[in-house]
């Protein structure tokens, strides 16, 4: 099974990173790669990079069975336009993981999406990765609402 | 007399609002469009059309500020968009403060992650936009922000 786990460039994310690097480590079976940003944890179980480029960021992606990451609206676009299952642990602002309460709310709203699999603490990552390996990726959002959007900036460009 | 392709310049910050500029790119066809975000690496994103990397700027790295605004200015400068987009955040506010000042129509769109409450860098830079938007309706008002749509 190959991971991708990604947490975005802001800010430190070594709750999610050291869950996984301790879960893969025990693991010969998983392959995971993590792009872990400003993340101070290195792990040692898996290869990581702090940045990637978007183009080699889409290639892990692509290759990946399962996305673990944050619940970033960026991972949600690019596992919905390549079908990838998501297995998502939101930042807690109070834990300083990021600034305000953004993550909890999108991770509400995104609960019970088909390929969208949040969970509450680092600790249930594990079990859940390996209730979803094989299931299906997001499913694509596009819809009739991207297509109204880009109408009005359209309109307002060619007035 | 032929009406020539407006010139756009189309802002964002890195990570997801960058990703959410992307899923509107058809908006900008048939323009004379430029792009402004804060990781050189995008560039290869939107080849071959222009492209400029800004300082980032954020709670977190509020001395930069200086150095985003001047290099805005010079961008802003040397293009002359008749129309500024931007999906955030507090680069995407400055960027559009700014383009008022030179006579450019703006458009906010506050990302789809603000679910419960505006962004603070759309609520101000919003009211100076001349279309103000957020992505879900349950947070529209008659006064602004609008919804339109969402990249999702």
């Amino acid at each position: 099974m190959k991971l991708f786990v990604t947490v975005g460039s802001m800010l430190p994310f070594d709750r999610l990173v050291r869950a996984i690097d301790g879960f893969v480590a025990t693991r010969p079976d998983i392959e995971a790669f993590a792009q872990v940003g400003e993340t101070r944890h290195r792990p040692s179980h898996m290869q990581s990079r702090q940045m990637m480029t978007p183009a080699e960021y889409r290639r892990m992606f692509e290759g990946a069975d399962i996305i673990v990451s944050h619940v970033g609206i960026g991972t949600v676009i690019t596992a919905s336009e390549l079908c990838k299952p998501l297995v998502m642990l939101p930042r807690q602002m109070e834990l300083q993981e990021v600034t305000s309460r953004h993550q909890q709310a999108t991770a509400r709203w995104l609960a019970g999406r088909p390929g969208v699999h949040i969970v509450g603490t680092e600790d249930e990552l594990p079990a859940k990765i390996d209730e979803v390996v094989g299931s299906h990726g997001v499913s694509d959002f596009e819809s009739d609402t991207r297509a109204a959007l880009i109408r009005a900036v359209r309109e307002v460009i060619h007035t | 007399m032929s009406k020539t392709s407006p010139r756009i310049l189309a802002v964002a910050s890195g990570g997801g609002h960058w990703t959410e500029l992307m899923r509107i790119r058809e908006a900008f066809e048939g323009c004379d469009i430029a792009y402004v975000s804060v990781k050189d690496m995008y560039r290869d994103d939107v080849a071959p059309h222009r492209f400029y990397a800004i300082p980032d700027v954020s709670r977190l790295h509020k001395w930069k500020i200086i150095a985003t605004i001047a290099r805005l200015g010079w961008i802003l400068l040397r293009e002359r968009p008749a129309v500024l987009v931007t999906t955030g955040s507090a680069p995407g506010m400055l960027a559009l403060r700014m383009a008022r000042l030179i006579g450019a129509r703006t458009v906010w769109i506050d990302s789809v992650a603000n679910i419960e409450e505006m962004s603070l860098s759309g609520l101000k830079a919003g009211r100076a936009a001349d279309l103000w938007l957020t992505q879900w309706s349950h947070l529209a008002k008659p006064d602004g922000p609008h919804y339109k749509g969402s990249v999702l």
